[in-house]
């Protein structure tokens, strides 16, 4: 039996298929639930903003262009937007930043036959570039990207002053791009 | 406020990563929507931090999490509401519910203050029957239409619904807080979107249905935009 591919099942996904929703949700969930919960902490906000987050991409399945990334992607980026919401609703305890120093760069699962392809190649020089960035930068740029945390709450955790907080995001985002653009040419 | 190209240089990277908000988010926006050279750099920028987001850590969610979304998507029904047709979708029995509890009487409609658009809060209470186990707080405008509603029902579990439904096609989120009798604190239980003007919260809550007080609606902004009291049980 092949697998459907993420731009066949979120298609059937949007018709409201039941079988192609269930399928839909249970290849996702785990990756959205989880950036859920790393971005906002509590386990029952998490679980709001995830089933949201799957609920949003049902109303606007049409808006979704493969010319501009994965269905994994745009998922999560839905995700991102909903859990940053919700932080700034509820002013819900974020995770413990100091588990992002600790990220296990090197093993991140995704499913489905395009996310997998996408975790071969883009997730393998994005680590790379990741790895690369003095530890302040890395830090930094992490707990924006997968805290959704301000540069302010950053110059508080970090203890550092606004402006090198920002710099840090920037330069850290900068050089990111820039490493994955030359080893992107480089192939 | 405005943004120039240098200021938005500085600001694109915030801007890539969505930690950005308010009237910088809306000032920076609104350069971009003139200026394609900015715009092409926060693009690409975009497109690393959005990369970045498949890095967290996969977590599967809580058993019934895959239900609670095909419930409100309205393609499955729900397993624990038996007050419409047992094969209705999901938001047809909540709606059912609704109006049942409307059609009644407004069957056991408690006091409902709209705070809506900063105008006068109306407040109103409906008489009649309650229907049995379900309990319902309405939120008018000043024209007296039917606008916010929720209804509380169900003890194992306890089923929170609130439908938001206004005439201007607003797109926003929602916050909803609940109120337990001599408590005054808050009970946060949930959050939904709107999308042209309708949206509806409708989950399983972690309250006692038989103290629960008041329910409020609370915007993007933290402002209560509709508070609603159930009757006393």
């Amino acid at each position: 039996m092949s697998v459907a591919s993420d731009d066949t099942l979120l298609a059937s996904f949007a018709l409201g298929d039941a079988d192609a929703a269930a399928a839909f949700i249970r290849r996702y969930q785990g990756k959205v639930y989880g950036l859920a919960r790393s971005m906002v902490g509590d386990a029952d906000l998490a679980e709001d903003v995830a089933q949201e987050a799957f609920i949003r991409a049902w109303r606007n399945a049409q808006a979704y262009d493969s010319r501009r990334g994965s269905v994994h992607t745009w998922l999560l980026v839905i995700t991102r937007n909903l859990a940053i919401d919700a932080m700034r609703l509820r002013r819900a305890q974020p995770v413990d930043p100091q588990v992002f120093s600790t990220l296990d760069l090197r093993t991140s699962a995704a499913r489905g036959p395009e996310a997998a392809a996408e975790t071969n190649a883009e997730m393998r020089d994005l680590r790379a570039a990741l790895e690369d960035l003095p530890a302040e930068q890395r830090q930094a740029l992490l707990l924006a990207g997968l805290c959704g945390r301000t540069a302010a709450e950053i110059s508080e955790i970090e203890s550092i002053p606004l402006g090198t907080a920002k710099t840090r995001i920037r330069t850290g985002l900068a050089k990111v791009r820039s490493t994955m653009a030359r080893r992107g040419t480089d192939q | 406020m405005t943004v120039n190209c240098a200021q938005l240089e500085e600001l694109a990277a915030e801007l890539a990563l969505g930690t950005v908000s308010g009237a910088e988010r809306a000032a920076a926006l609104d350069h971009l929507a003139g200026c394609p050279t900015c715009r092409d750099l926060v693009e690409q920028l975009a497109r690393v931090a959005d990369s970045m987001l498949l890095l967290a850590p996969e977590v599967e969610p809580p058993p019934g999490f895959e239900s609670q979304v095909l419930i409100r998507m309205g393609v499955v029904s729900a397993p624990v509401v038996r007050l419409g047709p047992a094969r209705a979708p999901r938001r047809r029995v909540l709606v059912g519910v609704a109006a049942a509890a409307l059609v009644a009487g407004l069957a056991g409609a408690g006091v409902a203050r709209l705070v809506d658009d900063g105008r006068p809060a109306a407040v109103q209470t409906a008489a009649g029957t309650p229907a049995a186990g379900v309990r319902t707080a309405l939120a008018f405008d000043t024209d007296g239409r039917w606008t916010c509603r929720a209804v509380i029902y169900g003890d194992t579990p306890t089923w929170l619904v609130v439908s938001l439904d206004r005439t201007d096609g607003l797109n926003a989120t929602f916050t909803v807080e609940a109120f337990h009798r001599d408590d005054p604190t808050p009970v946060p239980v949930g959050s939904f979107s709107t999308a042209q003007g309708h949206g509806t919260f409708a989950q399983p809550v972690q309250l006692r249905a038989e103290s629960l007080q008041s329910v409020r609606v609370l915007d993007a902004g933290g402002r209560v935009r509709y508070e609603m009291t159930f009757p006393p049980t």
